[in-house]
């Protein structure tokens, strides 16, 4: 490592974590000449990563977790907050010192077939990392008794003082004795040192017999053989292999350079079973023998529960609950876990839970919602007082509604839709009448109650519509409909949120510590007053039988 | 939860396959990637089909769906399609390739015909059922165990003559019969496909065309299919958005599908499939490429779907979860045969095939307490000869010498009496000594499958 990188962490020890994350925000499109409207795939993150330890990082596509990932080895760069490795924050890294931190963060990708260039041989594939950072660069450490001012010349440089030196020399007694890391595929034999000692300083001067071409190349056969394939593999192509295999040299060329910190990225996921279970052996085999620390992005949870000692979930680039893993899946305390966890297809034909389906999909990051990011799909959202007790099938319509509005919001006008409005064609809600029977009517349209909806008025209709709702939501409801069919969409969606929105989608909640071992949960359910998450997930599913 | 088995084994299957056979034809050799498999759907029944990647799942659904591309074709067996709306269309349009049921009945004795057989030495065995291994075809005929269809469908009444083997369409007087969808022309495959069967895949956007708008698409389907026009149409299509659960249809209907989700744009693929009112629809992978949450919410369409239209399906997927979740009977591949066969509660409960087991034991979550996953050694081999012996035996734990020269056949492996549970393996059957069961498999080797 670089001078710089020492000077910063003069506190680094063994004990702390790995890698701390602060407040980290990563954004995209920040730019733009209209004032931006960034898409927030990070959105402002905590945590840490032991020494040793797999952190597992879950959710949906657009959560942010593969961009979490990158960020971390700085593939990306963070908006905002810090994310400090060995103390050091690497997001104000540049230049030389940012290339000499890469060897201690890599990264494997999650399809082997795009991340493999197919022109190369998978020799050449693995030994590339080596040859960008010209390993092994034959640093060496001099161990002097008296303790003098040491310079190094020749093939050598001088080690820096917490690395592994590639080269040790030890200067007690009358010729010095030479030793060579295990990594190098040399003996101290071909190491031929020269010593001029002065009485303040010593010089030492290394002059290597083997090149570094074989080394690199012994190195490569080396990880080959680490990562279960054979050295004949060394002039084959990346096509000649399986998925599972392409994958081990995904894996080996990321442990080229000795890395501390490995991101796996959904390493598993386009693999079949049983080639996934070899994989995932061989990533424990490995953490073990190099004393790796992993983040392990997937979104099989099974897979998760496997490997990972913690975990964390994310939504909409918020780390909605981390905690132990078998405490966290055994005890979900966060809704949004509660619903992952409950949406695992179960390889047991005759096990009878309860299923919690999510509706719709994550809203968009450019424009996520106010207060708690999963407050737009929440199935045990805190409703106000007035609407604590109607029954689900209002709520759910009430929910469905201001989704219906809040999509129509968000749609990009395209030059046609803005043509048509301009002349008065079509202003997108004349078929609203339509929408509510569909959202209001239990069981769906009214034509599976038999009414003739045709020669029906239209205020006629809406009452139809919302006589399967809750007497206390009826009111506020037909007004907003009425608004929408004044062509006032926006009112109306304001009045809905105004009458039926709670905490919940106002303010952020607060990550509430939830146990003993600091399992921490992104919800205001935590707050005292709120029934908990289990609670309201029984209340849920015994109305729903 | 899987849907209880609604299947009744009494009742004629929708779709049989037998002994199908498909290859791929290159300069090196030839790849057997559907070799000699039989099973059958019922309607309103899910038949799961698992198995590694290239055990051959996909390419059984293209032989089925007449989608296999060259170098590929279907060498042998047949794909018996029974619904009558598609034979009658097909019989029209095509008489010259239909045989009337009746007009056989009326010319021939089966009985008769089955006494020529074998003095002309013909293979029987596929007409003869386990059970019936052993009797006098001649008997049974009087007893209607064997009917004037099976030999028609067995391919005999070509041997003898009496039929053409291009006519592939198979009518019974009063509306029945079958189509063999392996004999139809591309013409003809495209009646059945949509209409009949259809299809849908793992990536929804090779299904849609980036260029119109989804309304457009499943409106296409519904012109060709239902003759629907216009404002009709239009209705149609919302209603049939809505009834695959996408919110807002009447605005989505007019949207590309760019604008749509992955879950979303697997609904609109679902919902244009179910345009055509299909009789059976096959599922490759549709799940797949989509996060569990949205996972779940097409598991439930397509099992609400499956119980409002009593449609069958065919649904093919590596994730043993899900099959758990949505089939009745489930298939295992391996290496282009059908290695196990048996319902849902017996595949995961007792499963009999050391593939089968291999497969389950390397989920994650399987053995808690152990620390290293279970894994299978070794990969699935590429099948490029006539299998003399068991594909799975390099990789098998319990492989014994007679494994690398005795090819296995499917055998009863049924623990209880209300199911039909069939592995393709020397161990079994169970009751049987070690030797025994390996001559059972020898003999049975040379005259098919017992179905």
């Amino acid at each position: 490592m670089s001078e710089l990188l020492e000077e910063d962490s003069p506190t680094r020890t063994d004990d702390g974590p790995l890698v701390e994350v602060n407040g980290l925000k990563t954004y995209y499109d920040t730019g733009g000449l209209f004032g931006s409207n960034p898409v927030k795939a990070v959105d402002g993150v905590d945590f840490a990563i032991d020494r040793g330890e797999t952190l597992g990082l879950v959710g949906e596509s657009g959560s942010g977790k593969t961009t979490l990932g990158r960020t971390l080895v700085q593939l990306e760069s963070a908006t905002e907050g810090e994310v400090l490795f060995d103390g050091t924050d690497v997001t104000t890294l540049s230049g030389s010192d940012l290339k000499n931190w890469r060897r201690e963060a890599q990264i494997v990708f999650q399809d082997p077939e795009s991340s493999l260039n197919h022109r190369m041989t998978i020799g050449e594939i693995i030994r590339e990392p080596l040859d960008v950072h010209g390993w092994p660069n034959f640093s060496v450490a001099v161990n002097d008794p008296d303790d003098r001012s040491v310079s190094v010349s020749g093939d050598g440089t001088r080690a820096e003082p917490n690395d592994a030196a590639d080269i040790t020399v030890e200067l007690a007694g009358a010729a010095p004795t030479i030793a060579v890391r295990d990594a190098l595929a040399m003996t101290a034999d071909s190491v031929d040192v020269s010593v001029s000692e002065q009485s303040s300083s010593v010089s030492v001067s290394v002059s290597v017999a083997v090149s570094k071409d074989q080394l690199r190349r012994a190195r490569v056969r080396e990880l080959l053989e680490t990562v279960g394939l054979r050295e004949e593999h060394y002039y084959r192509y990346p096509h000649q292999f399986s998925g599972g295999q392409r994958q081990r040299v995904g894996i080996a060329r990321s442990l080229a350079l000795e890395p501390e910190f490995v991101v796996l990225d959904e390493p598993v996921s386009a693999l079949d079973v049983s080639v996934q279970a070899k994989i995932l052996n061989l990533l424990d085999d490995l953490q073990s023998e190099f004393g790796l620390t992993y983040l392990f992005i997937a979104h099989d949870l099974s897979v998760v529960r496997h490997i990972c000692d913690r975990v964390a979930v994310m939504y909409l680039g918020h780390i909605m609950e981390i905690g132990e893993t078998e405490e966290l899946f055994q005890n979900p305390e966060n809704p949004y876990t509660y619903s992952l966890l409950s949406a695992i297809p179960e390889p047991d034909p005759t096990a009878d839970r309860e299923r919690v389906t999510l509706r719709g999909t994550p809203p968009s990051p450019r424009d996520p919602p106010s207060g708690c990011p999963f407050s737009t799909r929440c199935p045990v959202k805190i409703r106000p007082k007035e609407f604590r007790d109607v029954d689900e099938h209002t709520w759910e319509s009430v929910e469905t509604l201001r989704e219906i509005l809040r999509e129509r919001e968000d749609r990009e006008m395209g030059v046609r839709d803005h043509a048509k409005a301009l002349l008065g064609l079509e202003t997108g809600f004349e078929d609203f009448v339509d929408v509510a029977e569909e959202v209001f009517t239990r069981n769906g349209s009214l034509d599976a109650k038999g009414v003739e909806t045709a020669e029906r008025t239209d205020a006629a209709r809406i009452d139809g519509a919302l006589d399967d709702v809750d007497p206390v939501a009826r009111e506020p409801l037909k007004e907003a409909i009425e608004l929408v069919l004044a062509d006032k969409e926006t009112q109306a969606h304001e009045l809905l949120i105004e009458t039926f929105e709670s905490d919940c989608g106002e303010q952020s909640p607060e990550h509430h510590t939830v146990s003993d071992s600091g399992r921490t949960s992104y919800c205001h359910r935590h707050r005292t007053e709120f029934d908990d998450t289990a609670v309201a997930f029984d209340d849920l599913l015994s109305s729903a039988e | 939860m899987a849907t209880p088995v609604s299947q009744t084994t009494t009742e004629s299957p929708l779709l049989s396959v037998r002994d199908l056979q498909t290859s791929f034809f290159t300069d090196k050799e030839t790849i057997r990637a559907v070799d000699r498999i039989s099973f059958d759907i019922h309607r309103g029944e899910t038949v799961g089909i698992v198995g590694e990647s290239g055990s051959g799942k996909s390419v059984t659904a293209r032989s089925i769906m007449g989608l296999v591309d060259s170098p590929g074709r279907i060498v042998g067996g047949s794909v018996q399609f029974s619904d009558a709306d598609t034979v009658e269309r097909l019989a029209e349009e095509y008489p010259d390739q239909t045989i009337d049921l009746a007009d056989i009945r009326a010319e021939h004795d089966p009985a008769t015909l089955i006494e020529q057989l074998q003095s002309r030495g013909a293979d029987l065995t596929r007409l003869n059922g386990p059970e019936l291994a052993d009797r006098d075809p001649v008997e049974l005929v009087r007893e209607k165990a064997i009917t004037m269809s099976d030999l028609v469908a067995g391919g005999y009444t070509d041997q003898l003559g009496i039929t053409d083997e291009d006519e592939y369409i198979v009518r019974e007087a009063d509306g029945g019969g079958f189509v063999d969808i392996t004999g139809a022309s591309e013409a003809a495959y495209r009646k059945i496909r949509g209409r009949g069967i259809a299809m849908i895949f793992q990536d929804p956007l090779t299904s849609l065309n980036p260029v119109y708008t989804v309304g457009n698409q499943i409106k296409e389907a519904i012109r060709l299919h239902q003759g629907l026009q216009g404002d009709e149409a239009h209705q149609e299509a919302i209603r049939l958005l809505e009834s695959v659960s996408i919110p807002d249809a009447h605005r989505r209907v007019d949207e590309y599908p760019h604008e749509f989700s992955g879950g979303m744009r697997q609904r609109a693929v679902i919902a244009m499939a179910l345009a055509c009112k299909p009789q059976l629809l096959i599922c490759d992978e549709p799940t797949t490429a989509l996060d569990v949450t949205i996972q779940a919410q097409i598991l439930e369409l397509l099992m609400e779907i499956q119980e409002d239209r009593d449609l069958a399906i065919m649904f093919i997927t590596h994730d043993m979860g899900v099959i758990a979740e949505i089939a009745d009977q489930v298939n295992v591949m391996y290496s282009g045969e059908l290695v196990e066969k048996a319902p849902v509660e017996s595949v995961f409960g007792a499963p009999k095939h050391p593939y089968t087991q291999g497969l389950l034991e390397s989920i994650p979550g399987r053995h808690p307490d152990e620390d290293r996953l279970r894994t299978i050694e070794g990969d699935v081999p590429t099948p490029n000869e006539e299998p003399t012996y068991c594909r799975f035996a390099p990789r098998c734990p319990k492989a014994f010498d007679a494994c690398d020269v005795v090819h296995p056949v499917n055998v009863d492996v049924t623990d209880d009496e209300d199911d039909t549970h069939t592995a393709a393996c020397l161990l079994y059957p169970e009751e049987l000594s070690e030797n025994d069961a390996v001559n059972h498999h020898r003999e049975r080797g040379d005259g098919g499958d017992e179905q």
